[in-house]
């Protein structure tokens, strides 16, 4: 590195922090823009990988079936939907039924939410997820059951439960609560499995059972007197053809039930996974969007402090000129002061960001990660701010009338 | 050779009604090794000479030749570099950068001429301690006396080993004590062989000179050697007549100065058709900027 640049370095960052305030807030803004870019692209590659792993463990063979039509080219539009679902429809046991009898199907179960309080000993929780499903659920997802044995559907009638990992924890206080009770909606049920903790896939509509507590679809029909309105049937196919096929079979079954209407989406696990992809691709554009504008404020803001300081330093820079700065040397001192604010900027953000991420792993289900390329991007992204914001002022000091500058005040 | 040639240098400042003439055709050429000291009134042009003669200013008309090379004809890094390597700047107000400590003021010529860090911090030492300064290192500007800031920025000239250092009133803001401290380090520095070029007010201090140029509305009106230690002839009679020359006495300095002139007339009675043209560009400027001290 040449003296010159060396020593325009160190004036740069006495320049910085004598304008302490002034900088923070530039630095600031810079790390406002920043952060969210890292950020996203750290939960966007997170959600990738997860994804990936789950193709990997549950192929592509999985079919899922949905009340109500998803459209999956806009796949945020639908995120407004699956609340109030619209678009109507319901899938019913009939339907489960139905789906039994045919062809290329293999197996088949239904998915309740029940809803209910659960109480061990004396303590409540709300906000336990009962599930009422089949004996073929662990199998279709391909999940094991860890300790103890899933429920059979030839039981019929046992109050029996399996329970995901943190259900156990956050029930029983223990990982592997075999044989111990609770009640639930005036019904005591022994716990007779635990399965195994798998990665959910943030953001894909599959149910998180590491959360849940499993409990035999028939039983609850007893329980609350009538069908159990299903949120979800999955289904595999046979193999025997194609999944497209199988899938096209079911869509034809089912219109049949629904009297020729279509009030359900059929979809491959595949397709549920690109769902997913696309509503985080949609929101990687919309933040990088709004990043866009906060990374051009953020530049305006740098060459706004510059032409000031340029400006407040014009006496400077006729004494620089008069014991002999060239051109170029004030052009780089100047180039140098907005490209360390940018720079500084870049890089409080990037810690910000890992911050935001050990963050985001430790209390949420989602697994971001901000990759190395990402890393060097943001940073990258940080220096040309500096340079393409910090141009103008620059110049601005470099062509300044030595003499005029002198008489400056 | 002459080492400075300028020849019917001629500045003008601003346009229109607001034009100012800086400096009228003024011929000059100065040897190396002289110590010329520039007297005259404020306004005469004086700072707008020792401008163009250091390379920070151009001029409107006319050639200055250095080294006998044309300046216009250089191109704007190359003055620069001119100016970093052999000439030095000491001005009436410092011109320290405040946000740097002493010794990176006298080091920063050497920085922009690329001199790698050891060997600057030792020439900077070097020069402080030549100035007497070396204790006050790690001060900043604003914790030295106006004295000592000058000798900082005497030091920071001198840092390049320039063979023409330009002081434009450099003792105008000091006490006597600070003015003699000043005076006797460029004395020391014009014995050393080089050129000295020192705007100042003070007569007296023509004693440090070996030539004095005096100067009244952009023109050189009189030049005259001088021997070392005594005060320059004229500028003698011009103390005299103004005990305590001051920016109020300056105006009666000017008429005390021109009568003192020996054939000063001559300014204002023309001899030649070209010199009648002349006096007229000149009073029409001096009318512009009476106007513009009135305004
Ligand atoms: N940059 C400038 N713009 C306009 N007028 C100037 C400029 N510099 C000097 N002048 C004018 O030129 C004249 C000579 O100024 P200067 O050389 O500073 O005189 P001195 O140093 O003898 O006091 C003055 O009338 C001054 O107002
Ligand atoms: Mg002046």
């Amino acid at each position: 590195m040449s003296a010159v640049l060396r020593g325009n370095i160190q004036m740069a960052w006495a320049s910085i922090k004598s304008a302490k305030w002034r900088s923070g807030l530039t630095i600031f803004g810079v790390v406002m823009a920043i952060v969210p870019v890292l950020t996203i692209l750290g939960i966007g590659e997170g959600v990738k990988r997860q994804i990936n792993e789950q193709v990997q463990s549950l192929g592509n063979n999985l079919i899922t079936i949905r009340p109500g039509v998803v459209d999956t080219k806009n796949p945020l539009a639908q995120l407004s939907n699956f609340s109030g679902n619209k678009n109507g429809g319901t899938l019913t046991y009939k339907d489960y039924q139905a789906l039994q009898h045919v062809q290329t199907v293999d197996k088949v179960v239904p998915l309740s939410i029940v809803p209910g309080v659960i109480t061990v000993n004396d303590d409540s929780f709300n906000d336990a997820t009962v599930i009422a499903s089949t004996q073929d659920l662990p199998e279709l997802l391909n999940r094991k059951v860890q300790h103890g044995d899933f429920f059979e559907d030839k039981q019929y009638g046992r109050n029996v439960a399996v329970v995901g990992r943190e259900a156990a924890e956050l029930l029983f206080k223990e990982g592997v609560p075999l044989g111990r009770s609770f009640e639930f909606r005036g019904q005591t049920y022994v716990v007779g499995g635990v399965l195994q903790r798998t990665n959910a896939a943030s953001l894909s509509f599959t149910t998180d059972l590491n959360k849940a507590i499993i409990i035999p679809y028939h039983n609850v029909r007893e329980l609350i007197g009538q069908e159990p309105p299903i949120y979800e049937i999955l289904a595999n196919a046979t193999g025997d053809k194609t999944v497209e096929d199988t899938v096209a079979d079911i869509r034809a079954v089912l219109k049949r039930e629904h009297g020729g209407v279509v009030d359900f989406s059929v979809m491959t696990h595949v397709e549920n996974l690109e769902i997913a992809n696309n509503i985080l691709g949609s929101l990687t554009t919309y933040v990088t969007a709004v990043a866009a504008i906060a990374l051009l404020v953020s530049g305006i803001s740098i060459m706004n402090i510059m032409l000031v300081s340029v400006t407040e330093r014009t006496r400077e820079i006729g004494i620089r000129k008069a014991i002999g700065a060239t051109k170029p040397q004030i052009l780089e001192q100047f180039m140098a002061e907005a490209v360390l604010l940018s720079v500084t900027g870049g890089v409080i953000a990037i810690i910000v960001s890992f911050g935001i991420q050990y963050a985001l792993l430790v209390t949420t289900d989602l697994k971001p990660m901000i990759t190395a390329e990402a890393t060097v991007l943001v940073f990258l992204l940080s220096v040309l701010i500096g340079v393409i914001f910090g141009i103008v002022p620059a110049a601005k000091a470099a062509r300044k009338d030595p003499i005029e500058a002198l008489r400056h005040e | 050779m002459a080492i400075i040639e300028l020849r019917e240098v001629t500045k003008l400042y601003g346009l229109g009604d607001a034009m100012t003439l800086a400096l009228d055709e003024v011929d000059l050429s100065i040897e190396e090794g002289e110590f010329v000291g520039i007297m005259g009134p404020s306004g005469s042009g004086k700072s707008t000479l020792m401008n163009i003669i250091g390379m920070l200013d151009q001029p409107t008309h006319g050639t200055y030749k250095f080294n006998d090379r044309s300046v216009a004809k250089l191109r704007p890094m190359r003055r620069a570099k001119i100016r970093r390597d052999h000439i030095g700047f000491i001005f009436q107000s410092f011109n320290l950068l405040p946000r740097l400590t002493v010794l990176e003021n006298v080091a920063l010529p050497l920085e922009y001429k690329g001199v790698s860090t050891r060997r600057r911090i030792q020439r900077a030492s070097d020069i402080l301690e030549r100035v007497g300064l070396r204790n006050r290192e790690f001060f900043y500007p604003n914790q030295l006396s106006g004295g000592q800031a000058q000798c900082v920025a005497i030091a920071r000239a001198l840092v390049n080993n320039p063979k023409i250092i330009i002081a434009d009133e450099p003792t105008g803001n000091l006490d006597s004590a600070s003015s003699r401290l000043v005076m006797e380090l460029l004395a020391e520095i014009h014995k050393s062989g080089n050129t000295v070029l020192m705007v100042t007010h003070n007569p007296e201090l023509t004693r440090y000179a070996t030539r004095v140029v005096y100067m009244h509305d952009g023109s050189i009106i009189h030049d005259e050697k001088t021997r070392l230690g005594e005060v320059a002839p004229l500028a003698k009679r011009v103390m005299y007549g103004v005990p305590k020359p001051s920016e109020e006495d300056d105006l009666a300095g000017v008429s005390v100065l021109m009568s003192a002139v020996p054939g000063a007339d001559t300014v204002e009675e023309p001899v030649s058709k070209s010199k009648k043209t002349r006096a007229k560009k000149g009073k029409k400027a001096a009318k512009t900027r009476r106007r513009k001290v009135s305004s």
